[in-house]
């Protein structure tokens, strides 16, 4: 009989060159062994999203970044769906061609998938995705017409659209020096920044699941490509993945909410996260919780914000195995500490009480 | 910046000395010192003399 599932949290930050989940939906491997370790998996996009490629697990929650802050913090409650009816907002600059990619796509969903897809529009205005990369070397971003983006999603919800998924035309970067890194698998993803921006504006401004995918010219075949970013390369478009992702997405309701089924940030049993990369919002609420924090010293990025040096108390693994180990004892009532050596002894304490 | 009226994003970097206890409630508390609405945002840096670097993107103007 195997125990109730441990809620669990994965964070593997965008556009910070994790190793592992830094290119093209590569953690979704991990995703998927925490899943079945947990029996009940939150993470965000980023850590699912493979372009054409994706994987569906009643297990695994995909909650957006803005959304997943907020349930990390107890904000909000997550409400598991069957399906969700997924708004598709193409932004403006978006070329005849590449918008054509993106409707037939939608179309796949809907006819080989059974996804329920509409309605389908365009934002008013050209949306102007810039790229930028901070002082770190992560990846930022921003759009110079967010209020066309608010407008057309605004538009989609108004037309019965539950989630949505926004399609941005991203700034070409062929031949470029950090697009080759990426290729070749030492290198930022420069695109992820942007995007989770464009995701975070919209679900903070309408409270339903959206999720992105970059809308690019097509790359020349690169023989040596990177297995981690190859997912990319294999279509017209990344948009697949996040159809799948979104069309079970849960809810977002606003904490207290009550009901049967509801996930709160409360009955987070566990949160992974990069050893180096523990200083975003959900971790901090975590730890700030008690919530146990594993640090994978196994996926390194271009941080080194680590427990030591924000002063969190953590469980150090070397990997995503490993982790998986640790959430099932925890899942099991089991003590962490009883799974390693030297195990010190019980210390005294006050007899009083 | 914006071309039409409504919020506008621009990018954000703050160092903070933190204090002994909770880092969220005192991030939260120098965002709004310095008047700063974050959409998105990490620790990116410990320096044991200035702290804590806070980067990541601002909203000019709320929603």
């Amino acid at each position: 009989m195997s125990a109730p599932p441990l809620p669990t949290l994965l964070v593997i930050p965008t556009g910070v060159g994790c190793a592992i989940g830094g290119y093209a939906g590569d953690g979704l491997p991990a995703a998927r062994l925490l899943a079945a370790a947990s029996g009940c998996l939150i993470t965000h996009p980023n850590a699912l999203n493979a372009a054409a490629l994706y994987w569906s697990d009643p297990r695994l929650h995909y909650v957006e970044g803005w959304s997943l802050n907020r349930f990390a913090a107890g904000e909000i409650a997550l409400a598991p769906v069957r399906r969700q009816r997924l708004g598709l907002l193409l932004d403006a600059a978006i070329e005849p061609e590449l918008r054509l990619r993106h409707r037939q796509v939608a179309e796949a969903c809907r006819a080989s998938l059974g996804l329920t897809i509409g309605p389908v529009l365009e934002s008013d205005a050209p949306l102007g995705v810039s790229l930028r990369a901070g002082p770190s070397g992560a990846s930022w971003g921003s759009l110079q017409r967010p209020d066309a983006l608010l407008r057309a999603g605004e538009r989609l919800r108004e037309a019965g659209a539950t989630a949505i998924a926004v399609v941005a035309r991203f700034p070409d970067d062929l031949g470029s020096e950090a697009l080759a890194a990426y290729r070749a698998g030492s290198g930022v993803d420069a695109l992820a920044g942007a995007e989770a921006v464009i995701s975070h504006l919209l679900v903070r401004h309408l409270g339903i699941p959206c999720a992105h995918a970059p809308a690019l010219a097509p790359l020349e075949p690169e023989p040596g490509l990177d297995p981690r970013a190859a997912a990319e390369e294999l279509g017209h478009t990344f948009l697949p993945c996040v159809l799948v992702g979104l069309s079970r997405a849960p809810d977002l309701r606003p904490e207290p909410a009550t009901g049967a089924g509801l996930l709160h940030g409360a009955d987070l049993g566990a949160v992974v996260a990069p050893a180096g990369a523990l200083g975003g919002e959900a971790v901090l609420a975590c730890a700030e919780r008690g919530v146990p924090l594993i640090a994978v010293a196994g996926n390194p990025c271009l941080l080194a914000v680590d427990g030591a040096a924000l002063g969190l108390e953590i469980l150090t693994v070397a990997s995503y195995a490993e982790a998986a180990g640790l959430v099932l004892a925890l899942r099991e009532g089991i003590d962490p500490a009883a799974l390693a050596r030297p195990l010190a002894p019980l210390e005294d304490g006050s007899d009083r009480g | 910046m914006s071309g039409a009226a409504g919020p506008a994003l621009a990018p954000l970097e703050l160092w903070l000395r933190p204090q002994p206890g909770a880092l969220l409630p005192q991030l939260r508390a120098a965002f709004a010192a310095a008047g700063i609405e974050p959409l998105r945002w990490a620790i990116t840096a410990v320096d044991p003399q200035r702290g804590l670097r806070l980067e990541g993107v601002q909203l000019l103007e709320p929603l």
